[in-house]
This record gives structure tokens, sequence and C-alpha cells, in this order.
């Protein structure tokens, strides 16, 4: 299993070439998110990774409008990219352009924005599969699905094992509006310099302390804790996972990488102390179980939704001792006196009555309803407003 | 006359009913979702008697219906599809709107249904939207960042048809690309479960010598595209969408009429210079919303787009107060109540064409003819009419000065 990272600057480089680590993420700053490279330090450092045996990867995945896509375009054709056989595409327009003018270089494509299900990635691989180098995955995908996809998708698979987890992305400026009004000096500091951190919590929220960023890109939110799979390299290599990303961006120490080759090499297999010298708290998300489909049952009453075809309507009134005002919501049932209707409560309380009298919205007894919209029957006990209503016969 | 060519209105239907009130108001088109594969969970949604019964009553008054199945689907939702889009093939239903690919390679190979992109895959350049189309795309509805003149560049450079926000709540994160419901929550936002963390009150700590901010700071204003209406038209943009599958029937038959009526002028007047633009707006501060705003329609949403304060009703200038189930022989309306009111007050009939029509209740009685004072929800009362009425209109009561 593979490694790979970002680097942003020669030490870091440095670094990955002496673990082994040789694929390392450019991230230029008018084209990456979280980019800090100018052009001359994206080709600098391109040209030594490239000298030094290393696989430099150059990264496109902001979301652009089409004004901001062309002027990137204006500077992209600019750009000496000699040295990058590699892209990280993640907006469909950036992955569009590449392939289609400019077939030298490989795709790794990134699918991490949803695509949690086997066609969509298939269909991905299928119209792409000539440039594609891998597809890098959503850690929303617990790992019997990763593995069931290692093992039935025909390109490599990367896989988040360490790095902040992006819960929010904007392009608008949310931050620098909070900045005091008279602290002219750091509006003055943001301004140049497009980048603002600071942390956020909230009294609905039991999450305290979700770390923010702005910069010329928007405005990014971060879980509290960092996604962290060290403790299941075994998993990983055992279903020949390709590639694993770590993300050492955001003021964490380079050196830390040394400890995680050791883990992912299996140098080390205890991985607690490692776990307890990493600054941020860690979690492993979603690799065990994804369940965050299992409350939506309880986002609304199961029992007012309408059933099947003998459906007649809604009760809309209950008047105590006379009688039931039925909103009719499908026509092609007919009521006449006679006929059993089947009732249920919004608690799912069910009551079977017999149809005594029918009468219109004017109160004339009518002998079934023709064009109505509202009929009133005779009143029965444990049915209230919003009962749903049934023929039975 | 000349007859100048306008967009379509695409109105939301949280419900059969909505879907009756937004198309008896004037909207061309609806969006819905069924029980399954949307983005709002919590909404009544549709069944499939529904569905059928829903697609009758807007083809025989010629709209449309789109049904979204734009949730990101994993594996097992995706196994119970095919049986959902072919009945939504055989009730022909009019486009599906979609934002996974998995879900248009399902909708494809199961059926000849036309496929909108959903927002949630906020497609926001040419190269995106060719590469859509390539997938089998017919329209793209847009990402909210766009503005109104790149949307009409995509239509022209992408040559593919084009669907934009007009009105509504916004996220403010790019589309499909906030999980916060997700982690903090254990509900997937992007198939259905968004908890509306974005709404919430944060304290910002900067860091710095200073006390933490307090602010609503991820909180969009709503988008309103009343003003740049025209802009809409001078790009050729071919629908404009109503958000709001979750919202009222006030809601969902005010906009209808609304943007209808001002497409309406335009297509026979070929602009929108008139008292009318005004009436207009005013129409749409009666309904419940956050302070408006046109965020990137013209230029990017800057600071001005942020609503900075706690969610509140308490600012509506209108309320619901019920809707006329029923016209009886002897012109009473039968009205089902959702918000009390009294005799003397004075409501506005909403009818499905022209004005508003204001009215004193002189006398109130319930259905079995007792007379009262007033009102309660839930309940059915009886009114006396002057005036033309129609089963299905709203009445609403000034609650703000």
């Amino acid at each position: 299993m593979k490694l790979t990272t970002y680097v942003s600057n020669k030490f870091e480089l440095a670094k990955c070439k002496e673990l082994g680590v040789l694929e390392v993420i450019l991230s230029h700053r008018d084209f990456s998110r979280f980019g800090k490279l100018d052009n001359d330090e994206l080709i600098e450092l391109s040209k030594i990774a490239r000298e030094l045996g290393m696989e430099p990867v150059f990264e496109w995945d902001v979301l652009m409008t089409q004004n901001d896509f062309e002027k990137a375009l204006s500077l992209f054709k600019k750009l000496d990219l000699s040295s990058f056989s590699k892209m990280r595409l993640q907006d469909p327009g950036a992955l569009n352009y590449i392939f289609e003018n400019h077939p030298e270089f490989k795709i790794q494509l990134n699918l991490e924005n949803g695509n949690h299900n086997l066609v969509a990635i298939k269909t991905w691989i299928s119209h792409f599969e000539k440039s594609l180098d891998r597809v890098i995955l959503s850690i929303e995908l617990p790992k019997d699905t990763l593995k069931e996809y290692c093992e039935k998708l025909s390109v490599p698979i990367e896989f988040l094992g360490l790095g902040r987890i992006l819960l929010f992305y904007t392009p608008r400026n949310l931050l620098s509006n909070l900045l005091p009004e008279d602290d002219e000096a750091r509006k003055k500091e943001v301004f140049n310099s497009r980048y603002i951190e600071a942390t956020g919590e909230s009294e609905e929220s039991p999450h305290k302390g979700f770390p923010l960023i702005e910069n010329k890109h928007g405005t990014f939110m971060f879980h509290i804790k960092e996604h962290y799979l060290l403790d299941f390299i075994s998993d990983l290599k055992e279903m020949n996972l390709d590639t694993l990303r770590v993300d050492l961006r955001f003021g964490k120490d380079f050196n830390l990488l040394s400890d995680i080759k050791d883990i992912v090499d299996g140098h080390v297999t205890e991985t607690k102390s490692f776990k307890e010298k990493y600054p941020s708290d860690v979690i492993r998300g979603f690799f065990h179980v994804n369940k965050s489909d299992v409350l939506f049952k309880k986002l609304k009453n199961s029992r007012i939704i309408r059933q099947d075809d003998s459906y007649v309507g809604e009760v809309i009134e209950a008047m105590k001792g006379e009688f039931l005002g039925i909103n009719l919501k499908n026509p092609k049932v007919k009521i006449k006196v006679g006929d059993k209707l089947k009732l249920i409560s919004p608690v799912g309380k069910e009551v079977i009555v017999p149809v005594v009298f029918l009468k219109n919205a004017g109160l004339l007894d009518i002998e079934t309803n023709t064009n109505e919209n509202l009929i009133f029957i005779n009143y029965v006990s444990n049915a209230w407003v919003k009962t749903q209503v049934y023929l039975a016969n | 006359m000349q007859k100048y060519q306008v967009p379509e209105v695409l109105a939301p239907a949280g419900s059969l009913d909505k879907l009756k009130v937004a198309i008896s108001y004037g909207a061309d088109a609806v969006y819905l979702g069924g029980q399954k594969f949307g983005l709002r969970s919590a909404a009544d949604n549709f069944t499939h008697a529904e569905l059928m019964e829903g697609v009758e009553f807007a083809h025989e008054r010629s709209a449309k219906v789109y049904v979204v199945l734009n949730s990101f689907l994993h594996d097992k939702d995706i196994s119970e599809l095919p049986d959902f889009v072919k009945f939504l093939d055989e009730i022909k239903i009019d486009a599906v709107i979609v934002s996974d690919l998995g879900v248009i390679e399902t909708v494809k190979n199961n059926s000849s249904i036309p496929v909108h992109l959903s927002t949630q895959a906020s497609c926001l350049n040419v190269e995106a939207a060719k590469l859509w189309k390539k997938m089998g795309v017919e329209r793209i509805v847009t990402g909210r960042e766009l503005s109104i003149s790149e949307a009409g560049t995509l239509r022209r450079d992408a040559d593919i048809e084009i669907e934009m926000f007009v009105h509504g709540s916004m996220c403010m994160a790019y589309s499909g690309n906030c999980v916060i419901s997700n982690y903090t929550q254990g509900r997937d936002s992007n198939r259905g479960g968004c908890a509306h963390s974005c709404r919430f009150e944060y304290s910002v700590d900067f860091n710095d010598d200073l006390e933490k901010r307090k602010a609503y700071f991820m909180s969009s204003k709503d988008l309103n595209g009343l003003r740049v209406l025209e802009d809409y038209i001078k790009y050729g943009i071919d629908s404009i969408k109503i958000e709001g599958r979750m919202k009222s029937h006030l809601y969902a038959g005010t906009m209808s009429k609304v943007y209808a009526e001002a497409l309406s002028f335009y297509k026979e007047h070929g602009h929108f210079l008139s008292d009318k633009l005004m009436e207009w707006e005013e129409e749409l501060k009666k309904v419940t919303h956050r302070s408006y705003t046109e965020a990137s329609l013209v230029d990017k949403a800057d600071e001005t787009s942020i609503f900075d304060e706690r969610e509140s009703d308490s600012s509506n200038e209108y309320i619901m107060v019920g809707r006329v189930l029923d016209v009886t022989s002897d012109k009473n309306m039968i009205i089902e109540v959702r918000n009390a009111f009294e005799t003397d007050d004075t409501l506005e009939l909403l009818p499905f064409k022209g004005n508003a029509v204001s009215f004193k209740i002189d006398e109130l009685s319930l259905i079995n003819g007792e007379k009262i004072n007033r009102t309660k929800p839930s309940t059915l009362v009886k009114v006396p009419a002057n005036f033309h009425v129609t089963a299905g209109e709203i009445l609403r009561k000034r609650v703000t000065l």
C-alpha cells in the first residue's frame, strides 16, 4: 500500500524522499482549496521532485463558476507543467477540460463528494478509463463496501488515512465580516494574506471547536476530530487498497510522517503512543459502519402517509356526537351509506366504522360522492384531525 | 400583438395538495419527491397513488411534473431504484432531477425519462455542463453560485437547457458539499437528513484577545430574483425554479402566482415596466421569509447575503388562515381553518387569477350552523361569500402593520 501526501516546501519534499513516499501532491494557490504555492514555487518543487525520482501531482480541486474557470484556464495555460504527469481533479469541468485537451496527463479522479454506489463509480471509470490513474473514494464508505470496491473496480483506489474531515465549503467569505470594525491592522493583514483561521461552536450542537478557515476560495469548516485509520492498516492492506493519503497540513509537524510510515510499513504495530502525540483528536468516522439514514423513519409520522388504492382521504373535522368531516383525496373511491371505513389515527389507533349517513358540504344528504371535495359521515370516537380514512369493504 | 418567450415557472410541491395549489396559481411545472431517493425526508412527499393523481392533475392542465431523485445513493438504495423508475416511466412524468451518476445510469437503463441534473451536483461551468450532457443529462439546474449571465454562457456554449433558482432558501455551502449533519447528527444531509446546522448561532473564536463573536455566520438570506427577472429572459434561461418543498400552501400559491403573473406580463408586453412590479414585490413579502438577497445572480454574493439573525416568523406580514375546501350552493365558503380568526377580522382571498380580494368577516358559523365569534385551527367553518371564489383558494390575514 502506497502513501501519498501534500508537500509545500523543500524540507517536506526531502522528508518524503527520505522515507520513500514517492508521490507528492502540490497545491497551487489558485487551483487548490488550501493551496499556498505560487507559480514559481510550484514549478520549482515539481522539478525538484522529478529530479529526485518522485511523482509530483498537480491538484485542482477548487470549484469554479464559469468566469473563474476562464481566468483559471488562462493561468493554467501559462504554467510550466512539464514536470507533472498526473492531475488530481474534482470538479467535472476541470475533469472534462483535462481529459479532452491534455491526454498527456493521467487523472487521479476525486470522487470523495458523494459517489457512494458502485454504479456511479463504475460509470465514472468507464468514461475516463483511458486517462485514469486512480479514483479517490469517499470516507463515508464503510470498510466492507471499500473492500468490495477494491475487488470490483478496475482502477486503483485511494482513501484518506489521516487528516481533517471537511464538513462545509462555500465560496462566500463568512469570517472576515466578523472581525472588529476598528481593527484596521487586522483587516489589512487579512486583506493581504486572504487567510483567516478561527474555531466555532454552537449551543445547538454538542461538538465544540470546529476549525474554520477563510481564504481566497471561500470559507471551510472541518470536523473537530480528524479521520484516523492507522489502527486498521492490516484491514486496508488485506483489501488491497492501493494508496493511503495522509494530510499533515494545517500546522502539523511534518516529521510525524516518519511515525506514520513506520506504522504503514508494519515496523510499528502499537499505535497508541502515536495517537497520544498526534496534536488533534481523531475518529474512525464511518469506517466500521455508516448508519446515517436510519433516523429518517423518525422524521415523519408514517401513520399519516397514504397507503393504497382504497384510500379515501383525511379527517378534517371531528364534531363530537355529530359528524366527521372528511377531505376527499382520492376521487376514484366512491362511498355510500352502508360502506365500512377503516380509520387510522395519527397515533396508530385503527377503528372500523359503518357509514350511517353521508352528507355534502351543505350538509345535504347524498347517495355517494361525485364531485365533492368534502363529505360528512356519522361521528365516531378515536378519530380526529389527520386521521387517515380507507374503504374497508 | 407580439408575444415574447419566457421561462417556465417551476414550483415546489411538497405534497399532493401543494401540487394542486402551485398549478392552480399558475406554475408551469412542479417538482416533487416520492417516499424515497429525494433530499427532503421530512416532507410529506408522494405515495405511488398520489404521484399518479398528481401527474394526471398536472397534465390535464398542461403542467409538467419533475420527480426528484437527487440523493447521493448508497448501493442498497440503488438496488431499490429500478422498480420506482419503471413506475415513473409508466405514469409518464416529464423528467427526473438527479445528482448521482449512478442514478443517471439507472434511470437511463430502465426508462426513457429525460434527466435533469440537480443543483446538488453543483454544475458551475461550461466544461462541466458538457460533461454532464455526455452522461445523458438534458437540463442543468445550475449551482446557486452562478450568475445569470454565466448560466447563459453555459446554455449557449454547452447547448443544454438551463434551470436556475429564482426564489427561496439557499444553502450557504456549495450544494452537495456539506456533510455537517452526517458527522454531527448521524443524518446524511445528502440523503435527505439535513439538520440545518448552518442556521445555528455560533461563537467564533479568532484566538485573539477579544471575546468570541456570536453570529449566525453560516446562514444565508433568501434568494429573490424578481428584480432581475429580465436577465433570466435575456440570457435564455429555460426554467426559473422556486425553492421550498417543505414550505406552506401560502408560499407555494403566492410564489407561483407572482412569478407566473410577472412572466405573463412580460410575455404580453416585452418588459416589466409596470406598477405591477411593486405589487408583485409586496406579495413576495407577505409570506414567511428571511431577508431577501439577489445572492450571486448578478455579482458574487458578499457579506450582505449573510442572514445574521435567529430564525423567526414574527416578522411575517401575513399568515394563512385557511383554505376554501368547498363552496356551497347558497354561496358559503367552507373553510379549513389553519390559524384562528374572528368576526370583524379583515381577511384576503388570494384568487387563482387577479388581485387579492379583501373582505370583513361579518358572520361566522360552524358546519352545523352554530354561530361563533372565533375559529379554532383544524376545524371547518362557514363564511358567506359575496364575491367569486373557487375551491382550493387561500385565505390570509395581515398580522403586522
